[in-house]
């Protein structure tokens, strides 16, 4: 193979990354999707928690680059079940403050201890972050009850299938986010 | 050899050595202490607790109030209400009508010393005001130390915003260069403080977190200003905070003792934080 073969080659691959680039960034094109477990809790009063997913860039506290899910008490009257939002804390001050609810895609009402899976495929808010290394923190918050919040890395755009899990301790079990190109 | 005779030799050093070291660590604290830092809602009201104590924090004697300073956002001083003075502590509210961080101070100054008249010595403990009436023009005053003293804490309504606290001025303060109202563990503040609003380098500050009655380790932190007055806390722990300061010549036999016209320069600050879990 002479130089110039090998150039073109090169060229070619270069090519072949930027499409593949191109083509992850846009939502429908990758799978995310998170499995989140509310744990069952033997407790004398039991509220369903508030749980926010949002995403902040690795390595640094926040703000929030995109919201994923908010999950609190719709059902109240007057949106009266805003009013425990600031509970949780982290969300409230990496920009959970900022964020007008009900929000479409993004709020919804709390779940039931179990396993739940949050498909992120469409969310626009993460197809419009820029390439780089980020966070999906998970903040859980419950009325008489404790708070936690875990960190699952994500690198966007999807390139490679990867699976990251944490387990909660106390107010959150078991969590999965497992992306696919 | 008897064990008396040791005692009595290691005694009088022992006494030497412990009228040098500070007793910093068991001294008592002043301070101001909101019920929370960082509020939400409309218009809510903080409260605030003003107490001296060695357990922190435990009211243990009120801390009698006297110029109380509060400094909304926007630079504007409001009124305390509801002030309020009772067996071990003294209370204030303060209704937070605008978002930001607001610095709420108490301020004092007292003025000691000694005074001969006639031959006998006297003396005298009170302020500027009383010191100008009940001790004698004529009197030969043989000592006399001017303390200022102030006890701040911050408070925010929503978010912290820029905080960019001017200063009040007079004696030793600590000006926050960031948001300290809505800290988490693990958070870093740059402070810088300032006496009589000049920048004050290389002053010992003393950081202690908040339920020592119920530990065995005092855990206090020592720090100290740079050059240009600042020093950084990190907020290792959850929980709610004191830092301490003061400047003034050092204490002890060889310490000045000040005369009418040069009193003995002293001042102390005190600020209290809290700090959730992350």
């Amino acid at each position: 193979m002479n130089r110039s073969a090998s150039r073109t080659l090169l060229q070619l691959g270069a090519l072949g990354t930027l499409g593949t680039l191109a083509v992850g960034s846009s939502a429908w094109a990758a799978t995310v999707q998170l499995k989140l477990e509310v744990p069952r809790l033997n407790v004398a009063e039991y509220h369903r928690p508030y749980i926010a997913v949002w995403v902040e860039k690795a390595g640094e506290s926040g703000p929030a680059v995109a919201q994923l899910a908010v999950w609190y008490d719709t059902k109240k009257q007057n949106n009266a079940g805003t009013k425990w939002l600031k509970d949780m804390r982290q969300w409230w001050r990496q920009g959970g403050r900022n964020l007008t609810v009900p929000a479409d895609g993004v709020t919804a009402a709390t779940r039931a201890p179990g396993e739940h899976a949050i498909s992120l495929d469409t969310s626009a808010a993460l197809a419009a972050l820029p390439p780089g290394k980020y966070e999906v923190v998970v903040e859980s918050s419950r009325e008489a009850g404790g708070r936690e919040v875990q960190r699952l890395p994500l690198t966007w755009p999807v390139k490679a299938a990867a699976t990251a899990k944490a387990q909660g301790e106390h107010e959150l079990g078991a969590l999965e986010l497992t992306v696919k190109p | 050899m008897t064990k008396t005779s040791i005692i009595s030799r290691i005694a009088p050093v022992a006494l030497a050595i412990a009228a040098l070291v500070p007793l910093t660590a068991h001294a008592h604290m002043t301070w101001l202490l909101p019920n929370k830092a960082a509020f939400d809602g409309k218009e809510p009201v903080a409260s605030f607790d003003a107490a001296v104590s060695e357990d922190l924090f435990n009211f243990e004697r009120a801390l009698k109030l006297e110029t109380v300073r509060v400094t909304a956002p926007d630079g504007k001083t409001v009124e305390a209400e509801n002030r309020s003075a009772a067996r071990h502590r003294e209370s204030f509210d303060v209704k937070l009508t605008q978002d930001g961080t607001w610095r709420v101070s108490n301020v004092s100054q007292s003025m000691m010393g000694a005074y001969k008249v006639g031959g006998e010595t006297k003396r005298f403990r009170g302020t500027r005001e009383s010191f100008a009436k009940d001790v004698p023009a004529d009197a030969e005053v043989t000592a006399l130390t001017v303390m200022s003293n102030r006890q701040q804490t911050f408070v925010s309504k929503e978010e912290a915003g820029k905080v960019d606290f001017k200063p009040e001025g007079d004696g030793l303060e600590l000006l926050p260069l960031g948001p300290v109202t809505d800290l988490s563990h693990g958070d870093k503040t740059k402070f810088r403080l300032v006496l009589d609003g000049k920048p004050a380098a290389d002053v010992q500050l003393k950081l202690i977190r908040e339920g020592n009655r119920y530990r065995y380790k005092f855990g206090e932190v020592e720090l100290k200003t740079d050059a240009k007055g600042e020093f950084t806390v990190e907020w290792t722990e959850a929980g709610r905070y004191f830092i301490g300061a003061s400047t003034g010549p050092a204490r002890g036999p060889n310490a000045p003792t000040g005369t009418r016209e040069a009193p003995v320069q002293r001042a102390s600050v005190s600020a209290t934080f809290e700090v959730l879990p992350k």
